[in-house]
């Protein structure tokens, strides 16, 4: 018994000093949201700012249009997390349990396209949606999610694998068609994958920046992590309000990630088992 | 089931791009520009100043954050989206006029526009003896900001118009103490920040007149280079590139006594907690250089309104857009007889209004960036291979050597 009971203190105290490193950029961020900005500069710089500048918040609020773009951050984080999962368990369930012609061409035609850098398909991606009449709209932020995610396929295509045929020919037998053993049989069975695409995609959305910076012409359409960009300029920043605005970006994954610890464990477990 | 979806999804499309065309319809042009939150809604009263003073043109403002500005611009230029109106870096310039993306402003120019009233920049304004651009504003560089409160504590006069490097030296020796993390003086390593007017005091040039050839190794610049060195490593009044690692503004810390750098960086030290003031760069053995650097105005060769753009541009241009422009205090304006309402808004920085006036008297203490094209190629190779010599790694004579030879690769292959 003692034995055991050094040993977790031991592992508490590595714990400890290995959290150390990890949370201190965020008490950094924290701190540095509440200083004026001359004293963000200073040197040697101070952790605990002598007389913590709240206002910094209260002022971010009226420089910058913050409540929309939380609103634009939320919704495209909901949406893109509902079209991926929909889209990315549809097509997977096409490549599991339906046979088609060209089936296995179509799915290294998928892989390939995670092979591809976004830099190489950016500008032809901006003058399809400049001829939609796209730009400066949230549409190809979200609409691209309904088409599915490479990755996700993937993921939702190895975890319908170890569902047994058995369940699909007997339900081919009492007679069900393809819609119904999907989501009758098949989406019972996938909550952890729902789970962890939903979650990855959400955070993912959350921290895309490069989209709406490209896309995206009026400040006040941006999201949070993209509009934040602009407390910067070419000279330097306002970095006591980046970091405020910063501190509440990460608010809502915090909570989220409080809220979702145990799906969020079990999913990355998930992900290495199916490799 | 499949069919349904996608003639459901056909027409969806086709009724957003219908909507798209049916905005158009007035004459509606399109203005971008680049910067922070503070620059936007400059540009937003600009725009809406120009709106509601007439009824021909209305124009629309569409903004990017510094850092994705070219990007979304080469991205709308491929897409044929292009914004009628927007600005420009004279590090792009030469790139972009040789692509023909701007629109040709010569007639115009020559007809309709008073250039002797501007500060005038020919390298970000002009290419192949055709005009492009119009001038927006001025960035001066090399200029000297010192801090009040440290040389009152040394008991040093203010710098002024009689410093040299040798008087700048003596007074850095004693503002410096390295005990408690002062420093005399900082010359940044960039271009515009400082490299290029240390050499030009030396009597040296980055290029050749004609911007063909790089003079790198001549013994004048390389007696600018070692003027930066010793600084360094010789009086020690100026801190290794190591200790400025993540300071990303020196004279913001308020631990250096001198600091040389931008135009552009007074609107960020409005409400520094120390006094401070700005001073020329000191003069050097062959004399004193600061750098003058622009942005402008340009036109899409693809615009359909040229006559609603050059409107908009005459606006802006003019002592009401520059006026604006001025007291925003984002830039300095490009119409010299609005420079002093810049002013206004900042006593501290009147140092630099002297000096933009002695300019007027003796236009040589003023000179323009050797902007090329692949400037940005060529500027970073510079400063990335000099970069040896000021972590002491390699001597200034054999940093100025490599960078010779890598310089000089990209531009002759920029100019073939």
């Amino acid at each position: 018994m003692r034995k055991n009971k050094s040993l977790s203190v031991i592992v508490f105290i590595v714990l400890l000093l290995g959290s150390i490193p990890m949370i201190l950029p965020f008490i950094w961020m924290v701190s540095t949201s509440l200083k004026s900005l001359s004293s963000t500069m200073i040197f040697p710089p101070e952790f605990f700012p002598k007389s913590p500048r709240w206002q910094n918040y209260t002022e971010l609020f009226s420089l910058v249009p913050i409540k929309d773009w939380f609103l634009n951050s939320i919704f495209l984080s909901v949406v893109n997390s509902v079209g991926i999962i929909i889209s990315s368990l549809i097509v997977a369930f096409g490549f599991v349990v339906l046979n088609f012609k060209f089936k296995d061409v179509l799915f290294i035609i998928l892989l390939s396209t995670m092979m591809i850098p976004f830099e190489a398909i950016m500008i032809p991606q901006y003058i399809l949606f400049n001829f939609f009449g796209w730009v400066n709209t949230l549409y190809p932020l979200w609409v691209p999610s309904f088409f599915g995610s490479a990755y996700m396929i993937f993921f939702a295509r190895q975890f319908f694998k170890t569902i047994s045929k058995n369940y699909v020919d007997a339900a081919k037998i009492d007679g069900a068609n393809y819609w119904q053993i999907f989501y009758k049989i098949f989406i019972p069975l996938s909550y952890p994958v729902i789970v962890t695409i939903g979650l990855l995609t959400f955070i993912n959305t959350w921290n895309y920046f490069l989209g709406p910076l490209i896309y995206l012409n009026t400040p006040s359409k941006m999201t949070i992590v993209s509009g934040l960009s602009f407390l910067s300029g070419q000279a330097f920043g306002y970095w006591n309000y980046i970091m405020a605005g910063s501190t509440l970006t990460i608010l809502p994954i915090i909570v989220l990630f409080l809220i979702t610890q145990k799906w969020i464990i079990s999913g990355i477990a998930l992900q290495g088992e199916l490799k | 089931m499949l069919k349904k979806y996608f003639s459901i999804f056909f027409i969806v499309t086709i009724f957003l791009f219908g909507l798209s065309i049916a905005a158009y319809g007035k004459t509606t042009i399109t203005f971008m520009d680049w910067g922070d939150i503070f620059q936007i809604q400059t540009d937003q009263k600009l725009v809406d100043t120009f709106n509601k003073s007439q009824n021909d043109v209305f124009v629309v403002l569409q903004t990017t954050s510094w850092g994705a500005y070219f990007q979304t611009l080469q991205n709308r230029i491929a897409a044929n989206n292009a914004p009628d109106v927007f600005v420009m870096d004279g590090a792009y310039f030469d790139n972009f006029a040789k692509e023909g993306v701007f629109y040709d402003l010569t007639n115009l120019v020559k007809t309709d526009f008073d250039l002797s009233k501007y500060y005038f920049e020919p390298s970000v304004c002009e290419y192949n003896g055709n005009f492009y651009g119009v001038p927006r504003d001025i960035t001066i560089g090399g200029i000297m900001y010192y801090n009040k409160d440290l040389f009152d504590k040394a008991g040093i006069k203010y710098p002024d118009w009689d410093w040299t490097w040798q008087t700048w030296l003596e007074a850095a020796k004693k503002l410096t103490n390295q005990n408690e993390n002062k420093w005399g003086m900082y010359i940044p390593t960039y271009g515009e920040g400082g490299l290029y007017q240390i050499i030009w005091g030396a009597g040296g040039h980055i290029l050749n007149s004609d911007r063909t050839k790089f003079t790198l190794t001549s013994t004048n610049t390389l007696n600018g280079l070692q003027f930066m060195y010793d600084v360094r490593y010789k009086y020690n009044v100026n801190p290794s590139e190591s200790y400025m690692q993540g300071l990303s503004d020196p004279f913001m810390t308020g631990n250096f006594g001198t600091v040389l750098g931008l135009s552009s960086s007074i609107v960020g030290y409005k409400n520094l907690p120390f006094r401070w003031g700005i001073a020329p760069i000191p003069k050097g053995p062959y004399g004193r250089y600061m750098s003058v650097n622009q942005l402008a105005f340009v036109v899409s060769s693809r615009s359909k309104n040229i006559d609603a753009d050059w409107k908009f541009i005459k606006f802006l241009t003019g002592p009401e857009g520059q006026k604006i422009i001025a007291e925003a205090g984002e830039a300095i304006p490009a119409l010299k007889e609005e420079i002093p309402i810049y002013f206004n808004n900042f006593s501290n920085a009147s140092g630099l209004l002297e000096i933009l006036n002695k300019s007027n008297e003796d236009p040589s203490i003023l000179r323009t960036i050797p902007f090329t094209l692949s400037w940005y190629e060529w500027e970073n190779m510079l400063e990335s291979t000099l970069e040896y010599a000021w972590t002491n790694t390699m001597s200034p004579e054999k940093a100025a050597s490599i960078a010779q030879q890598s310089c000089q690769k990209i531009l002759d292959r920029a100019l073939k």
